[in-house]
């Protein structure tokens, strides 16, 4: 089996155009040597292919329907906990099952008002807390206003002075329910999504690479070219993977609650690194997914920009996406925890323009009237039922 | 030299995300189906043995292979875990795989420990992961190119495979002689284009 092993490799090295002059030598004297002695080498293959007939496969299938049925789990989807899984996104084409309604909020008169009602559940807002070289933490919010040395804030967004000359670290972090926006000292502008987390110097040496570090969650970056900082790149450090820029416009989704992430280029041209792999190029509208390990290699896919990085343009876009997908990112920005009561509701398809500054129970009254998928809200969990 | 060859191929095969190693499997590509159920379905049929013969490589009862991996089934269905490509979705099967194997051997009273420890010792090595897994998918998309043909061919093929000769499969299938070989080449033919390269593999195990 070594053998069969051996030839393989040699022959996919050959498939790929990378057999080397003297692994070609060897693949032929292989060649040679294993027609003498091909019936001990492949009885093993031929033997395990006559074992398929072995197995009862429709059985098996049986039985694992069968112990699936039996269980109906009610998984509860909540953030902060590795409880999200997706499966088989990337080309969801088959739609079988699904109910598509676009939903378009702010002209939609079906909404009946009436049924909203008041809730401890409360609209996301500009919200983050900074921290300090030394330690100390600043609430940064809506209409107050902050300044430091470094740096000033509006409780919108923060601003780093370009002349800063000390090298130190600050981190901002953006709770459940909020979002925030950055300008670094070399004039990168950063938005900051719900639930995460960007640790970035409060100053960079031009010439050397400008690195910040995305701890968890979603940021859309507008770097400043390199060409005005003597040529220093611009690099985020993330889950599983590292990008390189020169100057560009990129969203990286990196939450700790999923197993992948994202990286989507708007702009310009990015370079991917992660354990494995050095230097995959993004073009513009392409996204990569890999794992948060960074084990995997970039999957490469061309997505449609605005769905992702609408977020920061005060909607959310959604194009053939799951509900439980939906929801997560609904969850995050107001603070809530979903469960579905019916599994099969969480694979309902729905495309959608949703307003950022809506409450929660108007975008839940369209899908709920138009999937026929009834809700309930208790305290601040949103029950499909 | 074995060894870098390996690691450079292994690499190859499950890095690199446009490497399509064999035509047979783009069917898998579109497992993405708004049901969980019809996607496991769909991996079920293209692993399931495959993975079940693995496991039996460590653990000598086929029930007990059978057990561990319709386990293996009942938590994808469960966790619903994603997978960006094909590649991500066999590695986390056969490490699945091996991770139960593991489990189950470090977990039985076998008085025999050294076979234990010999198992384990094999179980751990990545190198020799690598090397069954491949082994392992040799024999699957075989089987599988083999399955796609048609049915007199399919039957032709393996009773071949068991070793029969052509005038012997003539008899059983009440056919001709030149009739057999006809459609022998044939499929030889088939699996060939499918298999492009690998041709060397059909050409030591169909000759």
């Amino acid at each position: 089996m070594r053998e069969i092993f051996h030839l393989s490799t040699l022959a996919i090295k050959k498939k790929l155009k990378i057999l080397k002059e003297d692994e070609k030598v060897l693949l032929k004297s292989l060649r040679k040597e294993n027609s003498i002695s091909k019936k001990t080498d492949f009885e093993n293959i031929v033997k395990k292919i006559s074992d398929y007939a072995l197995i009862d496969k429709e059985e098996a299938w049986r039985s694992i329907v069968n112990r699936t049925s039996q269980q109906n789990p009610v998984p509860v989807y909540e953030s902060g906990r590795r409880s999200w899984y997706k499966y088989a996104a990337a080309a969801s084409l088959v739609l079988l099952f699904s109910v598509s309604y676009f939903l378009v909020t702010k002209n939609n008169t079906s909404v009946k008002k009436n049924e909203v009602v008041n809730t401890i559940i409360e609209i996301g807002k500009d919200k983050a807390t900074l921290t300090l070289e030394d330690g100390s933490v600043v609430d940064l919010e809506k209409d107050s206003i902050y300044k430091n040395s470094n740096a000033s804030s509006n409780g919108k967004r923060i601003v780093y002075n370009s002349g800063n000359q000390f090298t130190a670290s600050n981190i901002l972090t953006v709770p459940t329910g909020g979002q925030f926006n950055v300008e670094l000292a070399d004039g990168t502008r950063v938005w900051l999504n719900s639930e995460s987390k960007l640790k970035f110097p409060v100053a960079f040496k031009d010439g050397e690479t400008r690195q910040v570090e995305l701890i968890y969650g979603e940021a859309y970056f507008q770097v400043s070219h390199s060409t005005a900082h003597k040529g220093s790149h611009f690099k985020v450090l993330s889950r599983g993977q590292n990008v390189e820029v020169l100057g560009t416009e990129f969203n990286l989704k990196a939450y700790n609650d999923e197993e992948s992430v994202y990286t989507t280029l708007v702009n310009g041209k990015v370079s991917l690194s992660n354990k494995n792999i050095t230097g995959k190029i993004l073009q513009p509208g392409q996204q990569s997914v890999t794992d948060s390990e960074g084990n995997t290699a970039f999957y490469i896919r061309q997505v449609d920009v605005f769905n992702e990085v609408s977020w920061k343009e005060g909607v959310f876009s959604f194009n053939e996406m799951k509900l439980k997908d939906i929801m997560k990112v609904l969850s995050r920005w107001y603070d809530v925890k979903v469960v579905f009561k019916k599994t099969e509701n969480e694979n309902v398809l729905i495309n959608g323009i949703l307003d950022k500054d809506q409450k929660i129970e108007e975008i839940l009254t369209i899908i709920s009237n138009t999937n026929k998928i009834p809700y309930e809200i208790n305290q601040k969990t949103i029950i499909f039922k | 030299m074995m060894k870098d060859i390996n690691a450079h191929i292994i690499n190859l095969l499950f890095l690199h995300p446009d490497m399509n190693f064999l035509k047979g499997n783009k069917k898998l590509k579109s497992v993405s189906s708004s049901s969980i159920k019809d996607g496991l379905k769909n991996v079920f049929d293209a692993y399931y043995e495959a993975l079940v013969l693995y496991a039996n490589r460590f653990l000598p009862a086929i029930d007990e292979c059978e057990d561990l991996v319709q386990d293996l089934f009942v938590d994808l269905w469960e966790k619903d875990p994603f997978f960006p490509d094909e590649i991500s979705l066999k590695i986390f099967l056969y490490k699945s795989t091996r991770n139960k194997c593991f489990n189950v051997i470090k977990h039985s009273k076998v008085k025999d420990k050294y076979a234990t420890s010999q198992s384990i010792n094999i179980l751990e090595d990545d190198t020799l992961f690598l090397e069954h897994v491949l082994e392992e998918e040799i024999v699957r998309q075989l089987h599988q190119a083999i399955e796609l043909l048609p049915d007199r061919k399919k039957e032709i093929i393996k009773m071949s495979l068991k070793g029969l000769k052509n005038q012997e499969i003539s008899e059983i299938l009440n056919i001709k002689l030149q009739t057999v070989k006809t459609l022998k080449s044939q499929s030889y033919a088939i699996l060939r284009q499918q298999f492009q390269d690998m041709d060397i593999i059909l050409y030591f195990l169909l000759s």
